[in-house]
């Protein structure tokens, strides 16, 4: 996750890159526990991100998005 | 590779790799991991999910329903970025039709040989699954009429390389449609250079 961009970079890229109209359709919520499910998050990851992220936090870490652009 | 931070680009693909290779190749180990079939399924997919067989629809390791956004029309070009046990592929292809073509793009050899198994399972000859990297795709400029992707973009480091890429092989009016995950705020520098942060 150290990877992915917020939302509003993530546009910005598109745009620099010279995508148009685009458009984020749905954003769904990803808290600690459901990073848990995915196997790229193993016991140490989360341990860590659950120390470090402050618990008011971490109901909401990422956004799974549904992202549409045009050349 | 020009990242944003001092990262081992090579040691993040290298582990990359392994996970999703754990999933190709272990699809019943418990990953407590929301892949398969099922969770296709509770994601709302496209009714063209029932026919992708088994040998891909137990690794699917999708974050989100890029479907949402419409379906494919016959004879669409289609590029699947990092097409993993190849469900979305197979997906396209069906959505597609013969007159159709689908490129599925993955750096996981476990993932293609699954892929390319279930696509002949399913009869698919409008398929092809190639091993390469987003940031180099082995495609000719304006080849493809879409790009999906789900759940990829983010474990790649160079996001420049990757959008630039897909500008590249899309047709002037060609659209992407893409799930992914995305942060509710920067991650610092020195999270970015650690490993573990990144493959989660």
């Amino acid at each position: 996750m150290a990877g992915a961009l917020t939302e509003r970079d993530f546009v910005a890229k598109l745009e620099r890159a010279g995508f148009g109209a685009v458009e984020v359709l749905e954003r769904e919520p990803m808290s600690v526990d459901d990073c848990a499910l995915y196997p790229l998050f193993d016991d140490e990851l989360l341990g860590l991100m659950r120390r470090l992220i402050p618990p008011e936090m971490q109901a909401e870490v990422g956004v799974a998005i549904v992202v549409r652009a045009r050349r | 590779m020009s990242t944003a931070v001092d990262l081992d680009v090579a040691l993040l693909k290298s582990e990359i790799r392994k996970t999703y290779a754990s999933v190709a190749d272990e699809p019943d180990r418990e990953f407590i991991f929301p892949t398969g079939r099922g969770w296709a399924e509770d994601l709302r997919y496209p009714p063209e999910l029932r026919d992708v067989p088994d040998a891909a629809a137990e690794s699917f390791a999708g974050v989100a329903n890029p479907w949402e956004l419409g379906r494919l029309a016959p004879g669409e070009r289609v590029l699947d970025l990092g097409s993993g046990a190849g469900t979305d592929s197979l997906v396209a292809a069906l959505m597609v039709g013969e007159s159709g073509r689908v490129t599925g793009i993955d750096m996981t050899p476990e993932m293609l040989v699954k892929a390319r198994t279930a696509a002949a399972e399913l009869g698919a000859s409008n398929v092809e699954f190639v091993r390469a990297e987003a940031e180099r795709l082995p495609s000719p400029d304006e080849s493809f009429d879409v790009v999906i992707s789900n759940g990829v973009i983010d474990l790649i480091p160079d996001k420049d390389a990757v959008f630039a890429e897909l500008f590249r092989v899309l047709v002037p009016g060609g659209r992407m449609q893409i799930a992914d995950v995305t942060i509710q705020n920067p991650v610092s520098e020195e999270g970015r250079r650690n490993i573990d942060l990144w493959t989660g």
